[in-house]
């Protein structure tokens, strides 16, 4: 999962959601596709929320944190 | 004696022809003469184009303009009157060489001409604009604005690269914009002036830096605020323009604003009118995303708890079926394989819940909108063994000629399998 994209995991919720509303998916399926659904809701939320943002300025020794 | 004689004979004819000419035709008053010198000018020098240096310039208190054209052999003396000078977007100075366009009107009373001055432009930037438009034909004849030679941004961005002054408003802008709505984002920032000589080499700088240092820098925005053509026109340098082009990661130009453009705009991958627009471009508005998630979430979580309830539905129907008397022991393991499902699921979602604190909305929306009879409606049915009243779950299971019994939503058919 970490090695995901955050577009790619919009398009799985997407699929997942698309699936289930079919109804075509067996029982044992359909939990794994929740659960898959779920983690994929949590690593999105993680991303927009989880990092802080940084502003920084490269200078001749790298990147440095400005303000 | 003969010659003198006859020289004076012949002076005296010439005075006398003058006179005649005089008496003929009467002398212009000066008025008239002026008069007709002011038709003929007029009428030949109407929306002429002349190139000059200012001089003698003067504002009058009235708003109008009082200067001269001169080159190295000549002056001309010019009037600008107020409504047009207003319009110029620069002020005229001593010195400086202007292009204008006018007519040429005789003042009578002054007995001066002068041209009266509809549209002043200075010649640099006729030159500039010249410049601009001949790169930008040379570049797209290259190809280099071709559509399909751009790239779409990602949709989620971390990290993006900026190439800009530090100091500049557009720095200050693209940081309001991304604090705002997405503040997991990291800014980068590669300081370059972004006017003046010399200065587009700290702009191909900045696009090479981040390209090799990918770490800093999903995107790459360049651009300044608004100003002059002559103020922007580092952003239409041919080596801007290129390495724009040849940046292996994606190129946003925000390049002053919304009407102005400059070459680095046709060959980045994304033109933004304004740097604060670029800032929206690269970020995800973080409270609509989230909003939009928990819809995900609530929406995938009423689906599978409503689907695992009418399994469990279907098992009550065939418990309770007196035709198709199951084994008890299948009837209760389907029980607790349910159930355990069901709580896994209930489990696991109030943990997220509790863990990310979301409100779901929209919950009984969601809910109605799934009916629970479209599964089997759908096509769902149970097929079991006649014989032996096992549920049959594969093809690889069956036999030709076994006898089978589909279970619909609405009733039972017997079948045999060919």
């Amino acid at each position: 999962m970490k090695e995901m994209k955050y577009e790619d995991a919009l398009k799985r919720l997407n699929e997942i959601m698309e699936k289930l509303e079919s109804g075509q998916v067996p029982l044992d399926k359909t939990f794994e596709m929740y659960e898959e659904g779920m983690k994929l809701i949590v690593f999105c939320r993680k991303l927009l929320t989880d990092a802080e943002g940084k502003i920084m300025k490269i200078t001749k020794n790298g990147p440095e944190e400005i303000k | 004696m003969t010659d003198l004689f006859s020289y004076i004979n012949e002076s005296a004819d010439e005075e006398k022809k003058e006179a005649q000419v005089k008496n003929s035709e009467a002398p212009y008053s000066v008025h008239e003469i002026t008069i007709k010198i002011k038709n003929t000018l007029e009428a030949a020098f109407s929306d002429i184009w002349v190139e000059g240096e200012i001089s003698n310039y003067k504002k009058h208190s009235s708003g109008h303009h009082y200067f001269s054209l001169k080159d190295d052999k000549a002056v001309i003396s010019c009037v600008m009157w107020r409504s047009t000078g207003d319009k110029l977007g620069f002020d005229p100075e001593n010195g400086i060489r202007v292009t204008v366009c006018g007519s040429v009107s005789v003042y009578e009373g002054g007995g001066r001409y002068q041209i009266d001055v509809k549209k002043m432009i200075v010649s640099g930037i006729g030159d500039l604009q010249a410049k601009f438009e001949a790169l930008k034909k040379k570049l797209y004849e290259e190809g280099l604005f071709d559509p399909s030679r751009k790239r779409k941004l990602p949709y989620y961005i971390s990290k993006v690269g900026v190439v800009t002054a530090e100091t500049g408003a557009a720095f200050q802008d693209i940081i309001k914009v991304v604090r705002a709505r997405a503040p997991y984002l990291n800014i980068y920032l590669y300081n370059a002036r972004v006017q003046g000589k010399s200065t587009e080499s700290e702009i191909v700088e900045g696009i090479e830096y981040f390209n090799s240092h990918k770490d800093f820098a999903d995107v790459i925005i360049i651009g300044r605020g608004g100003g002059s053509l002559e103020d922007l026109w580092t952003f239409n340098e041919e080596i801007v323009a290129r390495a724009v082009c040849n940046s292996e990661l994606p190129v946003i130009s925000a390049v002053g604003h919304e009407i102005d453009f400059s070459i680095s705009d046709f060959t980045a991958d994304v033109r933004a009118a304004t740097p604060s627009q670029a800032a929206e471009i690269i970020s995800i508005n973080v409270r609509d995303e989230l909003q939009s998630l928990d819809h995900y979430g609530s929406r995938i979580k009423n689906l599978a708890v409503s689907y695992f309830a009418y399994q469990k539905e279907i098992i009550k129907g065939i418990e309770y079926s007196h035709a198709f008397r199951m084994p008890e022991d299948i009837i209760k393991n389907n029980y607790i394989l349910i159930d355990g499902i069901e709580d896994d699921l209930k489990g696991f979602y109030s943990d997220y819940l509790e863990a990310e604190k979301i409100r779901i909305g929209n919950y009984e929306n969601v809910f109605r909108s799934l009916n629970p009879e479209s599964v089997m409606n759908r096509g769902y049915a149970i097929v079991r063994d006649k014989i032996t009243s096992k549920i049959i779950t594969s093809s690889k299971s069956v036999v030709n000629g076994r006898k089978i019994e589909i279970k619909f939503s609405d009733g039972i058919v017997d079948s045999t399998i060919d």
